[in-house]
């Protein structure tokens, strides 16, 4: 009611009101004009006007029935009187029932009637008592006149023809009633006074009387004619006639204006109906219009619609779901309820502001759900312009997008992190490289880079599977993270590698070198502190190659390239180590990638060369050879396999290498096979355990024996223990493999791997090679002493031949051979040779003439 | 909001429809067109025109309780200035109607001009008062009322006195919601006034068929009354009562009589029309037998001298004694019953 009343304010409404009313009442004015007279206020009407004329004419007829003697009884003509007069009365009351209208035309009449009606009654009084005296008159009068008669003398003539003619002239009078009536009876009557003085006494009374009432029938028939008249209703002018005429007219057009209103109220209606049909319709269009509103209102997304004081007007079921407030929670209070405290005052005025000026606002914003929790949403605003152009309401749509920004997380952590330790990938890691060198570049501050490797981390994986090296990977990134401050970063490149970013390091080179080594101690001894992975207990080490730098004069691919190199250097020292990058190493680097390109083509160039170290028995009789390789290149002169062999390996030259090396060496056998005393000796080559465990190895070799058509037993492939142990299994199989072609197999370096003695037995090894480290410290290192005594005893006592390489003096052999040992290879006996020179010297069995260069 | 609009209209229709429906029938209230009873149960009916006189209707319908009310006023004296004259003391019911007396006497010893005409079948009376100056039994009672010679009271004080009586006020608000007015007051009375009718006398049961009802004289009596003429003025229901006539027809009754004063002028004094001079009312012969004195002056104190003094002013006869003998007879058999109850 009072929003109705406010809304009256809005002048369009105001004015919509004032049409509504004026309407209404124009149409309760033609529905009441359109009434017509009512038919029983009209009925009562008509009967009574009627009526009132029939008792007018009723008088009429009494009053002469009266006087013509035929009614004696004054009550009926009283009656009717009465009943006139009521009727009268009633008339006049009509007017206040409205039936009759209160014009001067019917005022008029009305009075005119009324008049009439006192004048009838009044000449009705007169008339009964008049016409009581003429009756008692007409009735003595011939009494008399007959008294009178009796007693005078039957001779006077003159007195009886009086008394005679005034009897005569008095009855005619009561029929005629004429002038000329009424004159004779008054001569008559002269006539008989003359005659009254002179008669007798006894006859003069009656005479006497008899003019009396002559004389009462004279005077009042001529007063009854007037009373006739006016009691009398000849003509058509009765009481009321007038009075019906004109409310006759009047009714004949209050039915003709009441019909046209009528007509009007018809077209009204029709008007009305046809309008009627038309909003239906058009309702039901807007019905639908306002459904699918109200569908769009209760969408999955929250609405809250605010009014231009920004309080809460409506919400849908999509709003409570999100914000956890219920409509009557919310209507009536302010979007502050929502606020989470995450955003300054600045950033609501900014969104305001920008509601006034462009009538719409989009952002992020982080509400308070009504439990308590924090969450984001996207939000919409748009403000709603009234007809005035001034803001009528806020219209706000909004979702939350808490999983969207969950999702969006998990893919910046997906693209940016290492989702086994966590840590950041190589990705983010180049670009926060990027972002501190240029930061340190302004300030000349130096930063390092510890490229750091796990060392022997594929061992582990496979022995004890990818599950436990997955802790140990995150073991270590934990690790890693406690070595470093908070301002650093610590990131996995993938596999077992990690870089650790260190920025801050100050202007000073040394300075920083040294805080850089220091992290760099630090993590190797926090690497080697033992970890429990699962249920056993490992030791771990690594290598770290740190760089520094200082400014962008190198790019970042360059400086991870540098501590990769430095990292490999502290590997190739032999691991648990750090070493930094320095320019040499960057030499090394480089000529190391020149030994690259020439490798590549000193195949080709057919720059290799096979050399042979003979293997003598305790006999000093020769039993085979070890085939080495030499690479003799035109610039760099020769070069020794520890040069090449591990750069060979890396770049998997080894491949072609290995195979040309043992198609040499079959080729050779063959050759050998017609000169008697080379043809009983055995050619060992050193197979490389990336050689030996391609796919296709037993094929390859079997092929090269095919193709060379070496005899197979005198080929003896010499296996270090770290390429069998890289592979164990595979190892068997081949070895089993090649075994059945008739090759044969030597363990080289043995006992400087970790291989376990179980492996051993199950290898179907024809020879094991005491590696020469032990063989140099026979004598001087008792335990290297009783290693070798070890191994013989052990080689022996599971049939295996044992050699040992690197003798070098003739207290080394007599151990050995004492020990049990009975083959030997070394300096003592000859270096390796090329083949002429091996062919030589073999022909004239003198080795040591050419044996003495080291 | 438009969706719950179209059922507002539907409402606003209906609510309109009924409202001009209700216009309508108040507006257009037909007055009762009830006919207020006149001199109640006047004849009406035309039959009975013909015949001079005509019997008393055997019944009336009234109001039980207003007659029962209107009689309890009409004993009451405090309708008077000093609460003792009532309307009973100069209409005595069990005396005819009136007291016998040639004046009355009103409150404080005052006396009234006229004589006392008689209460009963009063109803049947077109006019009240030798003058005729009330036209209904209601307008009758304002004059004794206010006459300073009469009650002497006026309608205030009366008013005043009777919502004194918790009974009157009972009775009056069980009976008329206006409770006690002198409209209400004037009803009560009037209708207890129309219910002393005095039906059944000989001669009514003589017109209603029963031919032995009147004896032979009784019979040349009326038969003379007739004859006479002087059923010309004394006829109708009440023998009388429904017109006015000179009193000296014939003869000039107040000449001879003499002291002429204002009362004697009768209609004159109400009309101020010279020809009315002189003119009364014509009164009921019914129960004449026991009203005593005769004539607005009281002049007759017999019916034998009433008759007389007719028959020679009025008719210029003389008549003889065995004439006003059985006149006087016929007379005697227009006593009729008041039954003491409230009319039907």
């Amino acid at each position: 009611m009072i929003r109705f009343l406010k809304s009256m304010r809005a002048k369009k409404n105001f004015r919509q009101l004032v049409f509504s009313v004026l309407a209404v009442s124009a149409l309760l004015f033609m529905f009441i004009r359109a009434q017509p007279v009512d038919p029983d206020m009209h009925n009562l009407l008509t009967r009574d006007l009627r009526e009132l004329q029939m008792r007018d004419i009723e008088l009429g007829e009494a009053v002469l029935q009266h006087h013509y003697r035929m009614l004696h009884n004054y009550d009926g003509v009283v009656a009717i009187m009465q009943r006139m007069e009521t009727l009268s009365a009633r008339l006049k009351e009509h007017q206040q029932y409205r039936s009759l209208p209160d014009t001067p035309e019917f005022n008029d009449e009305l009075k005119d009637m009324q008049q009439r009606i006192w004048q009838k009654a009044a000449v009705l009084e007169e008339f009964k008592s008049h016409n009581a005296v003429l009756k008692n008159s007409f009735l003595y009068l011939p009494r008399m006149v007959s008294v009178v008669l009796e007693r005078i003398a039957f001779n006077n003539i003159g007195w009886h023809e009086a008394f005679e003619f005034l009897l005569r002239d008095a009855l005619l009078m009561s029929v005629s009633k004429s002038e000329v009536a009424h004159q004779n009876l008054k001569q008559s009557i002269t006539a008989i006074d003359r005659i009254i003085p002179g008669m007798p006494d006894d006859v003069r009374s009656s005479a006497e009387l008899a003019s009396r009432h002559a004389k009462l029938i004279l005077e009042h028939e001529k007063l009854i004619i007037g009373q006739f008249a006016q009691l009398g209703s000849h003509g058509k002018n009765h009481v009321g006639t007038g009075l019906e005429q004109l409310y006759l007219d009047y009714y004949q057009d209050q039915q003709l204006a009441a019909s046209r209103y009528r007509f009007v109220l018809f077209l009204s209606a029709m008007l009305m109906l046809g309008y009627a049909i038309y909003a239906f319709y058009r309702m039901r269009g807007e019905e639908q219009q306002l459904r699918i509103a109200a569908t769009a209102f209760e969408t999955q997304e929250g609405i809250m619609i605010l009014d231009a004081a920004r309080r809460i007007v409506k919400v849908n079921s999509a709003f409570s779901r999100i914000t956890g407030y219920s409509p009557g929670e919310a209507v009536g209070r302010t979007p502050d309820m929502l606020k989470s405290g995450l955003h300054d005052e600045e950033f609501f005025r900014e969104r305001w502001e920008t509601l006034a000026r462009d009538k719409y606002w989009q952002g992020e914003i982080w509400n308070r759900h009504k439990g308590g929790r924090i969450y984001p949403i996207w939000l919409t605003t748009t403000a709603v312009s009234g007809v005035d152009g001034h803001v009528s309401h806020y219209v706000s749509v909004f979702s939350d997008i808490t999983l969207r920004k969950q999702a969006e997380e998990q893919i910046h952590q997906l693209a940016f992190y290492d989702p086994l330790t966590k840590l950041p990938n190589r990705r983010l890691l180049v670009d926060r490289l990027r972002h501190t060198m240029t930061a340190g570049a302004r300030k000349m501050d130096h930063g390092a880079v510890l490229f750091i490797d796990l060392d022997n981390f594929k061992i582990l994986n496979d022995t004890r599977g990818h599950d436990v090296g997955d802790l140990l990977l995150t073991e270590t990134a934990r690790r890693l993270q406690d070595c470093v401050r908070g301002s650093d970063t610590v990131a996995r490149l993938g596999g077992d590698e990690f870089i650790v970013m260190l920025e801050g390091l100050g202007v000073e080179e040394a300075q920083a070198s040294a805080q850089a080594r220091a992290v760099g101690e630090k993590i190797l001894s926090t690497i080697r502190l033992p970890c429990r992975l699962g249920d056993f207990e490992h030791h771990s080490t690594c290598s770290i190659g740190i760089s520094l730098f200082h400014d962008q004069e190198i790019s970042v691919d360059e400086l991870l390239k540098r501590a990769d190199t430095a990292m490999y250097e502290a590997k190739s020292a032999g691991r648990n180590a750090l070493r930094f990058f320095d320019p040499s190493m960057q030499a090394a680097l480089e000529n190391r990638s020149l030994l690259d390109v020439d490798l590549r083509h000193a195949l080709s160039l057919k720059q290799f060369a096979l050399y042979y170290q003979i293997q003598m028995d305790f006999e000093n009789r020769p039993i085979g050879a070890e085939v080495l390789l030499r690479w003799k290149h035109p610039i760099r002169g020769v070069v020794t396999p520890v040069e090449f062999i591990s750069l060979a390996e890396e770049t998997g030259l080894i491949q072609p290498i290995g195979l040309w090396v043992l198609e040499t060496a079959c080729a050779q056998i063959k050759e050998w096979e017609t000169s008697p005393l080379i043809s009983g000796l055995q050619l060992a080559v050193n197979v490389s355990a990336r050689q030996f465990h391609q796919q296709d190895f037993v094929q390859k070799v079997s092929e090269v024996l095919t193709k060379t058509g070496a005899a197979p037993n005198r080929l003896k492939i010499e296996l270090t223990e770290s390429a069998v142990l890289d592979n164990i299994n595979d190892t068997i199989t081949k070895m089993h493999a090649l075994k059945q072609i008739g090759v044969r197999f030597s363990m080289d370096d043995f006992g400087t791997g970790y291989s376990s003695l179980s492996y051993l037995t199950q290898l179907p090894l024809d020879q094991l090679k005491i590696d020469r480290s032990f063989v140099r410290n026979i004598g001087t290192k008792h335990t290297d002493s009783v290693i070798v005594q070890t191994i013989i005893g052990m080689g022996n006592s599971l049939g295996m031949e044992v050699i040992a390489e690197g003798v070098e003096t003739e207290e080394q052999r007599t151990f050995l051979h004492d020990a049990g040992c009975l083959a030997y290879q070394g300096y003592l006996y000859s270096k390796p040779l090329p083949l002429k020179d091996f062919e030589n010297a073999v022909q004239c069995g003198n080795f040591a003439q050419i044996g003495s260069v080291l | 909001m438009i969706i719950k609009s179209g059922r507002l209209v539907l409402a606003l229709a209906l609510i309109g429809l009924t409202l001009c429906a209700t216009a309508y029938f108040f507006w257009y209230s037909t007055p009762t067109g009830h006919d207020p009873q006149v001199n109640g149960g006047q004849v009406d009916d035309s039959a009975d025109w013909k015949e001079p006189i005509t019997p008393i209707p055997l019944e009336l319908k009234l109001d039980k309780r207003k007659v029962a009310l209107g009689r309890r006023l009409f004993h009451d004296p405090r309708l008077s200035r000093d609460d003792t004259i009532s309307c009973a003391h100069c209409h005595n019911l069990a005396n005819g109607g009136m007291d016998n007396l040639p004046h009355s006497t009103g409150i404080s010893g005052k006396q009234t001009k006229v004589n006392t005409l008689t209460v009963f079948n009063s109803g049947f009376n077109f006019r009240l008062f030798w003058d005729g100056r009330a036209a209904t039994l209601e307008d009758q009672i304002d004059f004794p009322m206010n006459n300073p010679c009469e009650m002497g009271s006026s309608w205030y004080e009366v008013i005043g006195k009777l919502n004194k009586d918790a009974e009157y006020r009972r009775d009056f608000k069980a009976i008329y919601p206006g409770g006690i007015q002198s409209g209400t007051v004037k009803d009560a009375i009037a209708t207890f006034e129309r219910s002393l009718i005095t039906p059944n006398s000989k001669f009514d049961r003589f017109l209603r068929g029963d031919k032995q009802a009147l004896d032979k004289d009784e019979l040349a009596g009326y038969e003379l009354f007739k004859s006479l003429g002087c059923i010309s003025c004394h006829q109708g229901m009440n023998v009388g009562g429904n017109m006015y006539e000179k009193l000296g027809i014939v003869g000039n009754y107040f000449a001879d009589r003499g002291n002429i004063s204002e009362v004697d002028f009768g209609r004159y004094n109400i009309t101020k029309n010279d020809e009315h001079r002189y003119d009364f009312r014509v009164p009921s012969l019914r129960n004449v037998a026991m009203t005593a004195p005769y004539f607005h002056d009281a002049s007759a104190d017999s019916l034998e001298k009433a008759v007389a003094t007719m028959g020679k002013y009025q008719l210029g006869v003389d008549l003889s004694g065995e004439e006003i003998t059985m006149i006087v007879k016929f007379l005697n058999t227009l006593t009729g019953i008041y039954r003491g109850e409230a009319g039907a």
